[in-house]
């Protein structure tokens, strides 16, 4: 509940009049202010009594294409939203997507008839399992002043909302028997993942990932799912292309799909998902281990493009130019060639130089985490050094790394970048 | 509401209470001063304001009579200025003035207290009291709203 200029105003004409009281000794200066301040309270009890009532009588109605919805897709809304018309208040209504959800157009407001309002928009529901709307936001102002309230009784929640899986492709190839015996399906599950869990089958689903004893056991038709990573709580590590380098639209919104399945997936296996965002050398965000899965949502619903403000594509990295003067020696450079003075070059300014404050942040955060492996995840635009500073700490931390990169031409890129490191694995989103 | 009623009646009273008390020169000269800025001030939103705070000049200056006529004026210029603001549409908007009246008259006894600090220290503590309850009621409703039980 905020005071309008109004309120202000006429607070500054009860100061007034009250400090001419206090220096005149005038009772009637008093008065004049003390009407004045009980006025503005006597406002502000009409408008809580106003918006009250509007709480108490508002109801919603939501029409939605379907209540089963697969995760990441469109779904469109037309909410209405009734309230009583006698208010004098100004009202202004906004329906609440659900937690895990992001907006994907603006919402449209019509007014239909008196206390009548309809909301057109659409979303995406970015986690699996069962959800419902956030409510309703009522905001309400009069002269005086406003007030914006968030409505989440249940009844404005509905319709419950059922969100299955989306099923991404597991890249690689199965395992075949030998050669020419090797099954191309991208669909069967790698080696070392297990079945997370199964769910009903939808229209669309490979036929290969249905289970059929237990189909056949209870009369429909149910899909295996595959765990992301086995073995412990994974590190999860996404990363923001620059906003000069952004995908497009729709090949960004695939990312974040994937991004947000893992994350779902990691905190229903394990009960906590400890997620760094970065861009660059910049770390956008960390949510330690303990954060809840609405923290976790809302932070990645708000993932986008950023402005990269760091890049370590100057940077070169003790461990890395040693590695390199060690390969120069280990080749047997000639004296005084190139091999030599490219050597010396690296020693005199490289060689020696602290770790790069990125990579101290992330080393600390990667520590405290208390993860058993890195998950990696980047669209693969742009510089890549930062990647290389994460996968190294990873494996100097002892902890398996995945990175999975937005496309062929992503991983490709990252397998190209990664090559000197054999303990990462490369997948493509 | 028509603005040249409350107006009128503003002037009307800074001028009785000139005349009927101690005021004069000094109630006539405040509803002079009223009168033209009620004549020449702009037509703007912000118009009422303009008329409350020159109300307020004359509706102290009656003071010098009796706070009678403050607490009248005072009622009178914020009738107008609810008015003007759309405020007063509904009879339920109008019961809630007419009992925000009776009140504030409740005020008028200080005129029994000769200086002014012990009731500014009184009226401070009831708007600090008032806007407490305010807070209380407002974060109640927050409450209940996000829980759906009190």
């Amino acid at each position: 509940m905020k005071p309008s200029p109004a309120a202000e105003g006429g607070a500054v004409l009860a100061v007034a009049l009250a400090a001419y009281a206090l220096i005149f000794d005038d009772l009637a200066g008093l008065l004049a202010a003390g009407t004045v301040l009980f006025f503005l309270v006597f406002r502000g009890a009409v408008f809580l009594h106003g918006i009250s009532h509007l709480a108490a009588t508002i109801s919603v109605e939501r029409a939605v294409g379907k209540r089963i919805v697969r995760q990441g897709s469109l779904l469109a809304v037309e909410t209405n939203v009734s309230y009583d018309p006698g208010t004098a208040l100004a009202v202004a209504v906004e329906d609440l997507i659900p937690a895990v959800a992001v907006a994907a157009s603006e919402q449209k407001s019509r007014v239909v008839g008196p206390g009548r309002v309809a909301l057109r928009h659409s979303f995406r529901v970015m986690a699996a399992g069962d959800t419902s709307f956030g409510g309703i936001e009522l905001v309400a102002k009069d002269p005086f002043f406003s007030a914006t309230l968030s409505l989440r009784k249940p009844a404005l929640k509905n319709p419950a909302l059922r969100v299955t899986p989306q099923v991404l492709p597991l890249s690689g190839r199965g395992k075949g028997h030998g050669s020419g015996d090797e099954e191309g399906g991208s669909l069967r599950l790698l080696k070392g993942q297990e079945t997370r869990g199964y769910r009903e089958y939808i229209t669309g689903d490979s036929l290969d990932l249905v289970d059929w004893k237990l189909s056949a056991k209870y009369g429909e038709m149910y899909v295996r799912e595959a765990e992301g990573l086995s073995g412990g709580r994974p590190f999860i590590v996404v990363d923001l292309p620059d906003r000069n380098d952004a995908p497009e639209r729709d090949a960004f919104d695939r990312y974040a799909l994937a991004v947000n399945g893992a994350v779902q997936g990691s905190f229903t296996k394990f009960g906590s998902c400890p997620l760094l965002i970065l861009s660059g050398g910049d770390i956008v965000t960390y949510i330690p281990p303990g954060a809840g899965e609405k923290e976790l949502f809302q932070t990645l619903a708000g993932i986008r493009p950023v402005e990269r403000s760091v890049h370590l594509y100057r940077y070169l990295d003790p461990a890395m130019a040693r590695a390199r003067i060690r390969a120069l020696r280990r080749e047997g450079a000639d004296p005084g060639g190139f091999g030599e003075s490219l050597s010396s070059t690296i020693s005199a300014f490289g060689g020696d130089s602290v770790p790069v404050i990125f990579r101290q942040q992330v080393a600390r955060v990667m520590r405290s985490s208390g993860a058993a492996s890195v998950l990696l995840y980047t669209t693969a635009l742009g510089d890549l050094s930062h990647i290389v500073q994460v996968v190294q700490e990873a494996q100097r931390q002892g902890m398996p790394v995945t990175v999975r990169a937005s496309g062929p031409a992503g991983a490709g890129a990252v397998g190209r970048m990664l090559a000197a490191h054999e303990a990462a694995t490369v997948e493509e989103v | 509401m028509d603005g040249r009623y409350p107006a009128l009646a503003v002037a009307l009273l800074g001028l009785a209470s000139a005349f009927s008390g101690v005021s004069g020169l000094a109630g006539v000269a405040a509803v002079g001063v009223f009168c033209a800025v009620v004549f020449l001030s702009p037509l703007h939103s912000w118009q009422w304001y303009s008329h409350l705070a020159a109300g307020s000049l004359v509706a102290v200056a009656a003071g010098l009579s009796s706070l009678l006529w403050t607490a009248a004026i005072m009622l009178v210029l914020l009738a107008w200025v609810e008015g003007d603001l759309g405020l007063l549409k509904t009879p339920k908007d109008r019961r809630a003035y007419v009992l925000f009246t009776v009140v504030a008259l409740l005020f008028i006894p200080m005129a029994g207290l000769r200086h002014v600090p012990l009731p500014l220290a009184l009226l401070l503590a009831a708007a600090l009291a008032g806007v407490g309850v305010l807070a209380v009621l407002w974060y109640r409703l927050v409450w209940t709203s996000q829980k759906g039980e009190p």
